[in-house]
């Protein structure tokens, strides 16, 4: 069995912890979110035939008044950047995320989770700003956690990468 | 130089060949530093190819190797074996791969007592555990326990925990520190584990969160809740954490810190690279577990005997005794009664004129089907009170006519009514008729005989037939009604019967003569009797003489002698004669009368 650890980030309310809610085995409630800022959980999945448990660190968002916490990206295999598709600076954010990862972890795996793909009225992101994303070379996929959109292909996706 | 030169006689002597050749140029430098090192110059050359030449390095090590793994193996530390730990292993993995059996053979002789030993331990722990249990819900110490833990709304195993252990450690976790990964996780026995992954990363991420919140420099080492502590201790790569219920004693902590320096010391090349597989860690399970420590307080540390354990088993060995004694003294008796049944069964069905043919047993009794013979003795009316009580039995009975000798002869008799004069004898399947038989009556005998009794043949060779009628039969009759009587304890009879004699005497006379014209043997027996009063010997007397004066008088009055016989009649009161006193005071006569058998030619 290979265990793995995964972290989730992204700015303030981009829908981290919707996004791995109903796929994952639960210890802990949402509350370590906002106390000790992250919270753990657990996704196991088989690629290519081998079990891998990923251990999620769902870590609190990031806005004007919370800094992320570095320590946490800290070990980590592979990482998750959430976007919300709906609020442009989210983007921008990840941005920042994305080079914090490269300062903490090195070259570890990164996915891009397009999150909140279902409001597509709402759509504040640009295909230029998504050109941009696409230039750090890295994969996008689209997700909606609220329709459970493209959520079990990022954690596949992901596992595989790090498997290498 | 000598020495050198025989130790590597080839190299050296070339060496020295060489150097001292004085026309090779290429070799000027070497003859410099022969002339200056000399022979030191030839040793340290000999002792550089010796460390590069394969062969004879490892000839030269191997002379030490054995007591440098001495040497080492003395100096009081373990690194040694922790070091052939990982070969050790391998090498005992491919040899029992390679050939299973030579290593059951190897085991063979230790695995019995191993074997032995264990059982011997599980069965010492059920017994101790099942003492615990006892203890812990029957004595007293237990009741004001619930009672507290009913008190306190807490639950009972929480209270008994509390009251009863110093500490116990419940997990322990071996965490890789950089990925925050679970690399081994142990568990005590009674203790409930949660996700131990999730628990061992977000143990990481506390422990970031602390020293990001507080301080850089160092980090934390204990955590606690109520009586549950956390203990961590950090090496470069691997964190352990124990979780401890109670109060944890120093010493653990520095068991923790061995645990995680021997881990380091084991495993450091995996952990520098790990990359998520905790397969290499499972061997560490005997490492941790040493952590698996726990205290009970002090009345509980002293092994005692499970003396609750034992009592109780012994109740109930005093029970299973008691009851199989019971059902032993039961069967012992339903073992009893059936054989008294049987006995009784085979009593009755040897009784004559009984057929048992089958018996049952019913709610009410045993009830018994057969056939009996009307002549049959009734035997149930007699039956003991003991089978009475026990069985209760009832009879269903159907009549029948049995060929028992002794039913045959007493069914012939009543069929027959023979006279007082006759005789009858049953003698295998013959009938034997003798006496003296009325003509009437043997016509009827010989007329009624039925071979339906089971009777083949009738013997009336000692039968005598009279007429009635006849004279001598008249005679006989006059004869057999006379009767004397006589005073109490008299011998004499009194005067009103002694005028019989003449005419008696008369009588006897002419029985003779019949008799004799008739060719029979005639003989009269006087019986003299007496009343039940006095002794019996001495109413025998009495009768007697009663008898001998009549037979003497009869005599005085011609009588011939060989006709008499005097004789007595029972003479005592259980002789079941209820006629009077006066009666039995007599003298009375029975006439015999035979045939005389004819001299042959």
């Amino acid at each position: 069995m290979i265990q793995k650890k995964v972290c989730l980030l992204g700015a303030f309310a981009v829908g981290k912890t919707s996004l791995i809610k109903r796929y994952v085995s639960s210890l802990y409630s949402d509350k370590y979110l906002t106390t000790v800022g992250v919270k753990i959980d657990k996704k196991q999945l088989v690629v290519n035939d081998q079990a891998i448990t990923l251990m999620l660190w769902d870590v609190a968002g990031e806005d004007d008044y919370t800094t992320m916490k570095p320590t946490y990206i800290r070990g980590a295999s592979g990482c998750i950047v959430v976007i919300d598709m709906t609020r442009l600076n989210t983007l921008y954010t990840a941005y920042m995320v994305y080079e914090r990862i490269r300062e903490q972890a090195g070259a570890i795996p990164v996915i891009f989770a397009l999150n909140k793909c279902d409001l597509v009225d709402q759509w504040a992101l640009e295909p230029k700003h998504l050109e941009q994303l696409q230039a750090l070379q890295m994969p996008i996929i689209k997700t909606s956690a609220k329709e459970g959109v493209g959520v079990n292909a990022m954690f596949q996706n992901l596992a595989q990468l790090m498997l290498g | 130089m000598s020495t050198y030169s025989s130790a590597q006689p080839t190299d050296a002597e070339k060496i020295l060949a060489k150097a001292i050749q004085p026309n090779d140029d290429s070799q000027d430098l070497e003859r410099l530093r022969l002339l200056l090192l000399g022979s030191d110059y030839i040793g340290l050359l000999a002792l550089k190819n010796q460390l590069q030449d394969v062969n004879q390095y490892t000839a030269r090590v191997a002379s030490v190797l054995a007591e440098a793994i001495k040497l080492r193996s003395t100096e009081n530390n373990s690194a040694l074996s922790q070091a052939l730990l990982p070969s050790m292993e391998e090498a005992i993995e491919r040899f029992i791969t390679s050939d299973p059996q030579k290593m059951a053979n190897v085991l063979y002789p230790v695995m019995g007592p191993a074997i032995r030993k264990s059982i011997h331990e599980t069965l010492n722990q059920t017994l101790e555990t099942f003492n615990q249990l006892l203890e812990q819900s029957l004595s007293p110490k237990s009741l004001s326990w619930r009672f507290d833990a009913w008190r306190t709304g807490r639950k009972y195993s929480e209270v008994v925990l509390m009251k009863t252990l110093v500490y116990q450690v419940e997990q322990v976790f071996l965490i890789h520190r950089e990925t925050s990964l679970l690399l081994n996780h142990i568990v005590s026995e009674k203790a409930i584990a949660k996700d131990p992954d999730m628990v061992s990363s977000m143990l990481s991420a506390i422990q970031d969160f602390m020293a990001d919140s507080f301080t850089d420099e160092s980090s934390l080492n204990a955590l606690r809740l109520g009586d549950l502590n956390v203990l961590i201790e950090q090496s470069p790569y691997v964190a352990i954490a124990a979780v401890v219920r109670g109060v944890a004693p120093a010493n653990l902590r520095s068991l923790l810190i061995q645990t995680l320096e021997t881990v380091h010391q084991r495993f450091e090349p995996v952990l520098k690279h790990y990359d998520g597989n905790s397969e290499a860690f499972a061997s560490t399970q005997p490492l941790l577990a040493q952590c698996l420590q726990a205290q009970r307080q002090g009345k509980n540390i002293q092994k005692k005997r499970p003396w609750l354990a034992y009592s109780v088993l012994g109740l109930v060995v005093a029970g299973l005794s008691y009851w199989s004694y019971n059902e032993y003294l039961e069967r012992q008796q339903l073992q009893a009664k059936q054989q008294l049944w049987q006995q009784t069964l085979a009593e009755w069905n040897a009784l004559e004129g009984i057929v048992i043919l089958d018996h049952q047993v019913t709610a009410n009794g045993h009830v018994i089907r057969g056939l009996k013979d009307p002549l049959a003795t009734d035997f149930t009316s007699t039956l003991s009170p003991q089978i009475r009580e026990q069985f209760n039995p009832t009879f269903e009975w159907q009549a029948y006519l049995s060929t028992e000798p002794s039913l045959t002869f007493q069914r012939v008799k009543q069929f027959l009514n023979p006279p007082q004069s006759v005789e009858l004898n049953l003698e295998g399947s013959t009938l034997k008729v003798s006496g003296t038989a009325p003509v009437e009556w043997v016509k009827q005998l010989n007329g009624a005989w039925l071979y339906g009794f089971g009777l083949i043949q009738l013997d009336l060779s000692q039968l005598v037939q009279v007429n009635a009628q006849a004279p001598l039969q008249q005679m006989i009759q006059a004869i057999t009604q006379t009767t004397f009587f006589f005073e109490q304890a008299s011998p004499v009879p009194i005067a009103s019967s002694t005028e019989q004699l003449p005419a008696l005497a008369e009588q006897l006379k002419k029985l003779k003569d019949l008799a004799t014209q008739q060719q029979l043997a005639v003989q009269v027996t006087i019986i003299g009797g007496t009343d039940s009063k006095g002794a019996l010997e001495f109413n025998r007397r009495l009768g007697l003489a009663r008898a001998q004066s009549l037979v003497d008088q009869l005599l005085g009055l011609g009588v011939p002698q060989d006709l008499l016989v005097a004789a007595v009649s029972a003479t005592s009161s259980s002789n079941g004669v209820t006629a009077e006193d006066g009666v039995q005071r007599s003298v009375t006569f029975k006439v015999v009368l035979e045939r005389v058998a004819k001299p042959s030619g």
